[in-house]
C-alpha cells in the first residue's frame, strides 16, 4: 500500500467507513509516515474551516412558510399504505383478489356448479326439440322454468333483476303458424351485455 | 433523545406535519449551504431549496430509508443540474448587484459581532472562491462531504461512481484547495 491509498483510508476513517482491520493497518502506517500524518491534519483543518468558516445562510422566510404549507397540504391522513411502488401495488392487489376469489370457490363450491347446470339446462331448453315441444303444447311448467332460468343467466351476466326480466320477455313463444324463434338464450345474453355497454 | 429522520418520517406518515417541519429545520442550513455553493452565487438558491422540499414531500412514498440527507442531496443535485442546463450564463460569485454587494458578501451573511463578521466574511469569501475553482464533480464531492457530512458510500451512490472514484475526487479537491487556504490554515495554528 502506498501513501495515495493510505490517504483514501484516512478519508474513510474520518467518516467511520473503514473496517477495524484496515484502521489498525492505517494507524501502523501513520506512526511511521510524516506525509500521511500531515495529510490527515490538513484534511481535518480544511473540513473545520469549511464547517466553521463559511457563515451558513438561511433560506428566505417566505420559502420556509411555503414548504410548511406544502407539508401540511400533502400530509398523509394516517392511512396505512401496504405497498408503495405502483407495480408492486398492482401485483399485490391482484394477488389479494385472486386469493379472495379462490377462497370463495373453495368454501362455496356449489355456486359455480349450480350456474353451470343452469346454463346447460337453458342451452338444452332452447334447442329445437324443446321449441317443438312448446309449439305442440308442451308442459307449461317447462316454459316457466325456462324463463326463470333465462332470467337467472342474465342476472349472472350482470343485469339487474328488472333488466333481466324485461329482456326475458323479448323472447316469446312462437305464435301459431310462425317459425320457431331463432333467438336463443345466448343471443339474448349478448343482447343484455350490449344493453349494458359491455360488448 | 432526539427522534431520528426515520422516526420523523414515520410520524409524518401518520399525519403529523410538525414531524416534517422538524426534518426541514434539521437539514435546512446544511442543505441550503450546499445549494448556495453549488449554484455559485446564482440568485435562485431559495427557489431551488423550495423545489427540493416540494419534490421530497411529493416523493416521500418512493424514499427507501437509507440516508435521508443523501436523498435530499440527490434531489438538490438534479434540480441544480436541470436549472443550470436551462439557464446560462451563470452569475459569478464576485459579480456585484446594484448595491455593490457580491454573492460572496450575501453568503457570508450578518453577525452580531462586526469584527467577527468581517473575519468570517473574509474567510467565507476565500473558501467560497477556492471551492468555486474546483471542477464540478470534485466540487460536488467536496461539498457533499464538508457541507452535508455524507459518507463516501452515499456520495459514490449519488454520483453513480465507485467509492474509489469518489475518494480520488476528494483527494484532488483537497490537493487544489490546500495551497489556496494555506494562510488560513497557518493562522489556525496548525
Amino acid at each position: 500500500m502506498n501513501c495515495q491509498d493510505m490517504e483514501k483510508w484516512i478519508l474513510l476513517s474520518v467518516t467511520g467507513e473503514l473496517s477495524p482491520g484496515r484502521l489498525s493497518r492505517l494507524e501502523a502506517h501513520l506512526a511511521g509516515c510524516q506525509h500521511c500524518r500531515e495529510f490527515r491534519a490538513r484534511t481535518t483543518g480544511i473540513m473545520e474551516q469549511v464547517q466553521t468558516g463559511i457563515p451558513t445562510p438561511e433560506p428566505n422566510a417566505l420559502v420556509m412558510s411555503a414548504i410548511r404549507a406544502e407539508a401540511a397540504r400533502r400530509a398523509p391522513t394516517g392511512r396505512v399504505v401496504l405497498f408503495r411502488r405502483p407495480v408492486v401495488q398492482a401485483l399485490a392487489y391482484a394477488a389479494c383478489l385472486a386469493m379472495v376469489v379462490g377462497a370463495w370457490f373453495h368454501f362455496y363450491p356449489e355456486e359455480p356448479v349450480v350456474h353451470r347446470e343452469k346454463t346447460r339446462a337453458i342451452v338444452g331448453l332452447v334447442s329445437d326439440d324443446v321449441l317443438e315441444q312448446e309449439e305442440t303444447g308442451a308442459v307449461q311448467e317447462d316454459k316457466e322454468a325456462l324463463h326463470a332460468l333465462a332470467r337467472d343467466l342474465l342476472i349472472m351476466e350482470g343485469l339487474s333483476v328488472d333488466e333481466a326480466t324485461d329482456l326475458n320477455q323479448l323472447w316469446e313463444s312462437p305464435k301459431e303458424g310462425e317459425e320457431p324463434s331463432s333467438t336463443g338464450i345466448q343471443d339474448r345474453s349478448t343482447l343484455g351485455l350490449q344493453v349494458r355497454g359491455c360488448v | 433523545m432526539e427522534a431520528t429522520d426515520k422516526e420523523l418520517l414515520a410520524l409524518y406518515g401518520q399525519g403529523r406535519t410538525d414531524a416534517l417541519e422538524a426534518l426541514v429545520e434539521r437539514h435546512k442550513r446544511a442543505l441550503f449551504g450546499f445549494i448556495v455553493n453549488m449554484t455559485e452565487g446564482r440568485d435562485d438558491a431559495d427557489e431551488i431549496f423550495q423545489e427540493v422540499w416540494f419534490k421530497a414531500i411529493r416523493k416521500l412514498g418512493t424514499y427507501r430509508h437509507r440516508n435521508f440527507r443523501g436523498w435530499l442531496v440527490r434531489i438538490a443535485r438534479n434540480v441544480v443540474i436541470d436549472r443550470a442546463r436551462r439557464r446560462k450564463p451563470q452569475v459569478s460569485l464576485d459579480a456585484e448587484d446594484e448595491n455593490g454587494r457580491s454573492m460572496n458578501d450575501a453568503v457570508a451573511g450578518d453577525s452580531a459581532d462586526p469584527s467577527a463578521a468581517i473575519e468570517a466574511s473574509e474567510l467565507g469569501t476565500r473558501i467560497n472562491r477556492a471551492v468555486a475553482t474546483l471542477p464540478d464533480e470534485q466540487k460536488e464531492v467536496f461539498l457533499m462531504r464538508a457541507r452535508m457530512e455524507l459518507p463516501f458510500k452515499e456520495i459514490a451512490r449519488i454520483q453513480k461512481v465507485s467509492i474509489n472514484t469518489a475518494l480520488a475526487r476528494m483527494q484532488y479537491a483537497l490537493t487544489k484547495l490546500r495551497p489556496m487556504l494555506e494562510d488560513d490554515y497557518a493562522q489556525m495554528g496548525r
